[in-house]
Formats: structure tokens, sequence, C-alpha cells
């Protein structure tokens, strides 16, 4: 409203009381960093005092323990922590890839999560690769690793050495490069291409139709 | 009409083709089962009772390409999923006419991304576009019934 009152003005901020002179620093050496909690944590150190040449890094977010692990003590690490008394880690959650292009050594990742039902804690294992790089298979010892496998395989290109059938599950047999590369256009490869392709797909009989996606295994 | 009024029995009327053939093309309009996404959670629910999508002729929901007149596009168009909706399409006997049902089945809507078709229309002719995130069964119903007017406006023996 136009006649409406003007709210009255702020009552002056009390004046701010004067800093207490700042006592004389002695030139400290910068702090030791923080000691990494995840290296107390249980798991951890029976993983390390197991393998302890194939840890790499330990880090604790929330709850959640990653351990990172060299790839070629991957298969062993997995086979211990489910088949160990104190960790029976028989449930695998996920297999997941990552993408890390800054770091150019190792720009891959695959990381597993680990559950055990029965105990009801839980773990993550890290895995670096570099680009090209495969990584074990873990479907030998946790078969649930088939799909997700194969899923890391679709979207970020990493292969897995004893996968029983590795190919393209989420993405149609047809399709090239692996969408969540961080160096992959995000509105994806040529449209016109594309559709091309449904066009043909949808005339023709040969690779598309019942047990069209089975073919091949 | 007025040559011919009065001059048959009661049990005759009089009409052009072009009326009975689009009543009857109208009046019994079966969709083809296409739910892709959370706008089938709305095609459902404009076919069930509160709605009821039959009281239009449009209520039964058939799971073949064989027996449908209309195909709603209800939901994401992936490109994985593109080559069934345009086979099933071709599959489908004329008349047919497409409803895309939703921002997804239009222009791909909140997906500018590498797996989503950016419109169904890109592979099959659409006749009504219906807007919404997913649209209300009210929505779905208006759309309908605009896609009967356009039935009812169609010349049957002329081009």
């Amino acid at each position: 409203m136009a006649d409406e009152q003007k709210p009255p003005a702020p009552p002056e901020a009390p004046k701010p009381e004067a800093k207490p002179p700042e006592a004389a620093k002695p030139a400290a050496p910068p702090p030791p960093p923080p000691p990494n909690p995840a290296e107390k944590h249980p798991f951890y150190l029976k993983v390390k005092e197991a393998f302890p040449d194939a840890v790499v890094e330990g880090k604790l977010s929330k709850d959640c323990l990653f351990i990172t692990v060299k790839k070629d003590a991957l298969l062993d690490v997995c086979r211990f922590l489910r088949n160990d008394a104190a960790m029976q880690f028989n449930y695998l959650s996920f297999v997941a890839g990552a993408h890390y292009p800054a770091r150019k050594d190792a720009p891959f990742e695959c990381v597993y999560g680990l559950y055990s039902v029965g105990l009801w804690h839980s773990l993550h294992l890290r895995v670096r690769l570099a680009d090209g790089e495969t990584a074990p298979s873990v479907t030998g010892i946790w078969p649930a690793a088939d799909w997700h496998e194969r899923e890391a395989y679709d979207l970020y290109g990493i292969r897995f050495d004893g996968h029983p059938a590795l190919k393209r599950i989420l993405l149609p047999d047809w399709w090239e490069g692996h969408p969540l590369r961080k160096d992959y256009p995000l509105t994806g490869p040529d449209e016109a291409g594309i559709i091309d392709t449904i066009f043909k797909e949808a005339a023709g009989d040969e690779d598309f139709g019942p047990g069209a996606g089975a073919r091949g295994w | 009409m007025s040559i011919l009024e009065r001059k048959f029995n009661e049990s005759v009327i009089t009409t052009t083709v072009d009326s009975v053939f689009n009543w009857a093309r109208r009046s019994a309009l079966w969709p083809m089962t296409f739910g892709l996404a959370c706008c089938a959670i709305e095609m459902m629910a404009s076919g069930a009772s509160r709605f009821d999508m039959d009281r239009f002729g449009a209520g039964i929901f058939r799971a073949t390409p064989r027996q449908s007149d209309v195909m709603i596009v209800a939901g994401t168009v992936t490109y994985k999923m593109a080559p069934a909706i345009k086979r099933l399409y071709d599959q489908m006997p004329d008349p047919k006419w497409v409803i895309s049902m939703g921002a997804c089945a239009n222009t791909g809507g909140p997906y500018p991304a590498y797996s989503v078709l950016q419109g169904v229309d890109k592979i099959v002719p659409v006749d009504v576009y219906i807007a919404g995130c997913p649209p209300r069964p009210e929505a779905l119903i208006y759309g309908l019934m605009k896609l009967q007017e356009k039935i009812d406006n169609m010349k049957v023996l002329r081009k």
C-alpha cells in the first residue's frame, strides 16, 4: 500500500568490544596430517594384516569403509573377505565403475560393495585401473557380479578377465562407445545415424524379435 | 436430404458414409498398451474407474498391435525401445493414430541425453501431443477427445 508506514529505524548496533591483543605466535612447524580414521578400523587392520602389500589406501566416509587394493591381489582379498569367519562378506551389493580423468596414470576404478548377511556389516573395495587395463572378474566368488560387471563394461568400457559373457547389458548391441566416460558427449553421438539404425532394426528380422537378446550366450 | 425425408420406414435412417464411418471409428478407439514410464501410471488411472476412458470408447487396451487403433506412447522413448515402437506401429492396421503423451514422448523432455530419442515423432507420425510431466488423466482424456474431433473430420471416400 502506498500509505504504508515505514518501519522504525533499527536501533544502533552496539559497538564491538575491543579485541584482546593477540598473543605473539611462535613460528611453529606445520601440524602433522590428521590421523586417518580408516586405518584404525578393525576391517582395515584385518585386511592389512592378511595382505600387507596389497592395500593401497583406506578411507572412512561417514560409516563406509573403502579399501583400495592392488589389482593383482583383488581375487585373493575377495576370497578372504568372503571366507573369513569374522568377515563373512557373502553378499555382493554392487560392482560400480568410475572414471577420474584427472588421475592420469589410473583414470578408471571399480568399486565393489560387500555386505554380510548374518553379521550385518559392510565394506567397499576399490581397484584402480589404467585406460584399457582389464580387471579380474569376481563372478567366480559372487555370481551376482555377472550383470554388474556387464554394466561397468557397457557404460565405462572396463573389461573383466574371466567373465562368462561380457557383452552390453543396458544399451543396444549396436551401440558405439561407453557413455559414462567423462569424455563422452552428453547428448550422445550423431542422432541421424542412430535413427537410421532404429529404422533398419524395426524393418529387419535379423537382430530383433523374440529371443534375439539371448543370442550369443 | 429433404427428398428422402419420410420416404422410408421408421427403422431406416439416412446419413453420409463419412458420418457413419467416422462415428464408428471415433467411438471405439482401442488403444495399444504402451506404457514406457511414469506417464503409464496416469494412463492406467485414466482407464480405471475414477476417470474411466471407456466412457469415450477408448478403454479397451489391447496387448497386440493387430487389434489396436491408437498407440498412446506414454513415457520416455529410449533408443533401445525405439525399434520396438516403430515395428509395433507398422504392425497396426489402418486407419491408425498416435497420441504422444507427456514431455518425454513429445520432445525428450528432461532427458537431453545420449540414450533418449528426442521426440517419438522422429520415428512415427503423431496426431495429438499432450503436454505435462506427466499429464493428468483429464489431459489424456482431453487429448483423446481432440483425436476424436480429428477423426470426425476425416473423409472416407474423398481426398
